[in-house]
């Protein structure tokens, strides 16, 4: 009975383990993965949004001065400095790391996401918030921006954000370049810039050598220095 | 089923594990603004009449009476334009993807190398040259090092020897005497001797690359152009000074046990962490014309790295370009008409100096659990005025840039697929790909009988190699001093070396990247003028 119980169980396990069932198995293991992921960040959300509470935007006019602690209408929460400070430092840490996946194609996302940090309690986040924006000089910014810039009230913040949008609207040196001046291929023989004749130098030369601390025999040519 | 959801999530887990090992990088952003002459004219209009034009109310000659700036911005896209025009003829050579990044960077202070890679000698080779300058190959540096440092990069996290962070010592220069237990005090060596070495010689440490995951490369393997030679950086440090020699710093370290996840051969049982803002005074120069003397192919110069930069120094070479350089008063012929097509539009020329204060802000933690040691992480930020000479405009300059440092997956300088280099069986590593604008190129040491051009010694540290009496093996050494502007920095650290660039034979350029004696150019230089 035992055996045929044995028996039973490889042929059970056998069919369970055919490639399609495999296959099967592992992409609901990804998907119920993917699910707990995505509870998760969502869980992270909540938390963080817990204390960003809406409507605390009002920095302090003072920037040294430690702003109002965030609280929700009528329910006022206490958070000590140290989990203030984290709570800061992992906002920041959240709007460098958008800054790090900006790849050109994903503009609209990052921004939108910047802008929301716009209503974050914390000066310093806002602060970091606008200023990746200015760095990230895509006009795209400009109309949240200029909300951002309408509902502050610190005078300060507000010059931040207009000195923000002013510098994104700015125009640079190469925007009216027209395009024949983007290239000097014309004339292979040209001196005034490098006309590709060496492909070696942006990687190096691959006849690299390990050398045993002895100094490097130069080339014949190598003028003696001085 | 159980167990195929068991597998299925261990294969997650590995597979997130081996994907999550991740380098350091640091992404330069800059947001610079620039205020330039756009005309200046005898009405109202822009740029219009002479120089000269009689005045209707006195009868004389007078010069213009209406003057007009304006404002453009400069940002990191303006900086790949112009380094895409000079790389590879073509300012739009690369993405809209594409970063300007720091690789293998260090900003901190704290941050010190050994002697094994102060020692690495910058490797030269004959780069080809166009018909129209001779034809002639010409030796300048290769971007490749040689070393005995066998480390596959010099970031702290993966250096078993190259690099490591230090605390500062009592001392600027010399290695602090307490450290050298009981050797120093004739007892017999019972104990390893620990020298330290000063703190703030080094920062900031790295390479600058162009990282294009887009246009000519690809997510997985990027565009990596070494550009470091268009970029000079400058330290300024003060000797006999209290406390350290280029940087202030408000910071926080502790000794920890080191978790012993890294090579068995490096761990030392612990390890220091820590938080921290190390503040200094930093020159950022960057130039892509020929009055950069890595990119100035003219016959003589050791520095030439094979990359030809703007004529806006044409002293040599008649023909289109610019008549002139910004350096020499008067270089451009007269013309009387204030508007006049006297030269071609370089929109793409670019020569700048910034000077500031760079604030960084780190952690000295583990990067990745398995790294040989903790490394410094944060963002730095440069606020900075200063001058230039861009589109053939005089500019001023006022902004920041950001240094913002982030662990990724698939960094530059490591080879051109982005794994660690074997090269006949020789590690390799950070020495393939290497420039140090931050050192002078010229050979030193050696001279007859040796092989080796060059007898000058043109740096302390070169002084100090040449008397032997750096190395940490040999015995006690009488005046030992800390690696100070090598072969392989991408930052001259100015104080104790008065001479820099060294006076490169046969070509006039002005002091670069710091204020430095202005040689006028045409001149014979073998004895600068001033």
């Amino acid at each position: 009975m035992a055996h045929f119980g044995l028996r039973h169980f490889r042929n059970e396990l056998r069919d369970i383990m055919r490639p399609k069932v495999v296959i099967l198995l592992m992409t609901v293991a990804f998907v119920v993965l993917g699910l707990v992921a995505f509870f998760k960040g969502g869980r992270g959300v909540e938390q963080t949004t817990a204390v960003a509470t809406p409507g605390a935007q009002m920095p302090p006019a003072n920037p040294k001065q430690p702003p109002e602690p965030p609280h929700a209408p009528g329910t006022p929460v206490v958070v000590s400095e140290s989990v203030r400070a984290a709570l800061v430092a992992k906002d920041v840490d959240e709007i460098l790391d958008l800054q790090s996946q900006v790849d050109g194609s994903n503009n609209p996302q990052i921004i939108n996401a910047l802008l929301n940090k716009l209503s974050n309690p914390e000066a310093e986040v806002r602060r970091t918030a606008v200023q990746v924006l200015k760095e990230m000089n895509d006009t795209n910014a400009v109309p949240g921006l200029q909300k951002a810039a309408e509902a502050t009230a610190d005078p300060r913040e507000k010059v931040a954000i207009l000195d923000a949008i002013d510098y994104i609207k700015m125009p640079s040196f190469t925007a009216n370049v027209p395009p024949e001046l983007f290239t000097n291929r014309q004339d292979p023989n040209d001196v005034d810039t490098n006309a590709q004749f060496n492909k070696n130098f942006t990687k190096g030369m691959k006849d690299v050598r390990r050398s045993d601390g002895s100094q490097q025999t130069v080339p014949s040519d190598t003028p003696a220095n001085q | 089923m159980k167990t195929t959801v068991a597998i299925a999530a261990l294969a997650v887990g590995v597979g997130t594990s081996a994907y999550a090992q991740l380098v350091k990088q640091d992404i330069i952003t800059v947001n610079l603004t620039a205020q330039m002459q756009t005309s200046v004219s005898q009405t109202t209009k822009q740029n219009a009449g002479n120089w000269l034009a009689i005045d209707s109310v006195s009868g004389q000659y007078q010069g213009p009476k209406f003057y007009k700036t304006t404002t453009l911005k400069l940002t990191q896209t303006q900086i790949l334009q112009y380094i895409g025009y000079v790389l590879h003829s073509d300012a739009g050579y690369y993405s809209s993807k594409a970063n300007l990044v720091l690789v293998q960077g260090e900003l901190s202070g704290f941050f010190e190398v050994s002697p094994d890679l102060a020692n690495s000698v910058a490797q030269f080779s004959l780069h080809p040259k166009p018909a129209k300058l001779g034809a002639v190959p010409q030796a300048g540096p290769d971007g490749t090092f040689a070393s005995v440092d066998g480390d596959s990069n010099t970031a702290l996290a993966s250096s078993g020897d190259s690099t490591f962070v230090t605390l500062a010592n009592g001392r600027h220069f010399r290695l602090n005497p307490d450290g050298l237990s009981s050797v120093d005090k004739g007892n017999s060596p019972t104990t390893t001797p620990v020298y330290q070495y000063p703190v703030g010689h080094m920062q900031p440490w790295g390479q600058i690359f162009v990282q294009d995951p887009a246009g000519h490369g690809t997510a997985s393997v990027p565009v990596c152009d070494n550009v470091t030679y268009f970029f000079a950086l400058s330290v300024q440090e003060c000797y006999d000074c209290f406390y350290m020699n280029s940087f202030v710093s408000d910071a926080s370290f502790k000794t920890v046990p080191n978790p012993g996840q890294g090579p068995v051969c490096c761990n030392s049982g612990t390890t220091l962490q820590g938080t921290g803002v190390d503040k200094y005074y930093l020159s950022l120069s960057f130039d892509n014309t020929q009055n950069n003397p890595f990119l100035n192919p003219t016959a003589g110069n050791n520095m030439w790295v094979g990359v030809i930069g703007i004529k806006a120094n044409s002293y040599l070479w008649s023909g289109k370009g610019v008549n002139g350089d910004s350096i020499t008063p008067d270089k451009i012929s007269y013309v009387s008409q204030i508007a006049s097509s006297i030269s071609k539009d370089i929109p793409f020329e670019a020569r700048f100096t910034l000077n500031g204060i760079m604030t960084y802000s780190w952690k000295l933690g583990f990067i990745n659990k398995n790294d040989v040691a903790p490394d410094f992480l944060g963002t730095g930020n440069y606020s900075a005025t200063g001058y230039g000479f861009i589109g053939l405009f005089c500019q001023l300059l006022t902004g920041t840039a950001t240094f913002s440092e982030r662990g990724v997956n698939t960094p530059c300088c490591t080879d051109d697929n982005n794994t660690l280099i074997t090269l006949n069986g020789t590690f390799t590593g950070w020495a393939s790909s290497w420039y140090g604008p931050g050192a002078e190129y010229a050979p030193t040491g050696g001279g007859a009988g040796t092989g080796i051009a060059g007898t000058g010694y043109d740096t302390a540290w070169d002084l100090a190699v040449a008397a032997g009496n750096t190395l940490i093996t040999a015995p006690y050494p009488p005046y030992p001093i800390t690696p100070y502007n090598i072969g392989t920095s991408l930052t001259y650290h100015e104080g104790a070396d008065v001479t820099y660039p060294a006076n490169p034979t046969g070509v006039s350029i002005s002091g670069w990247p710091s204020p430095n004696v202005v040689i006028p150019l045409g001149l014979p230089v073998a004895t600068p003028t001033l």
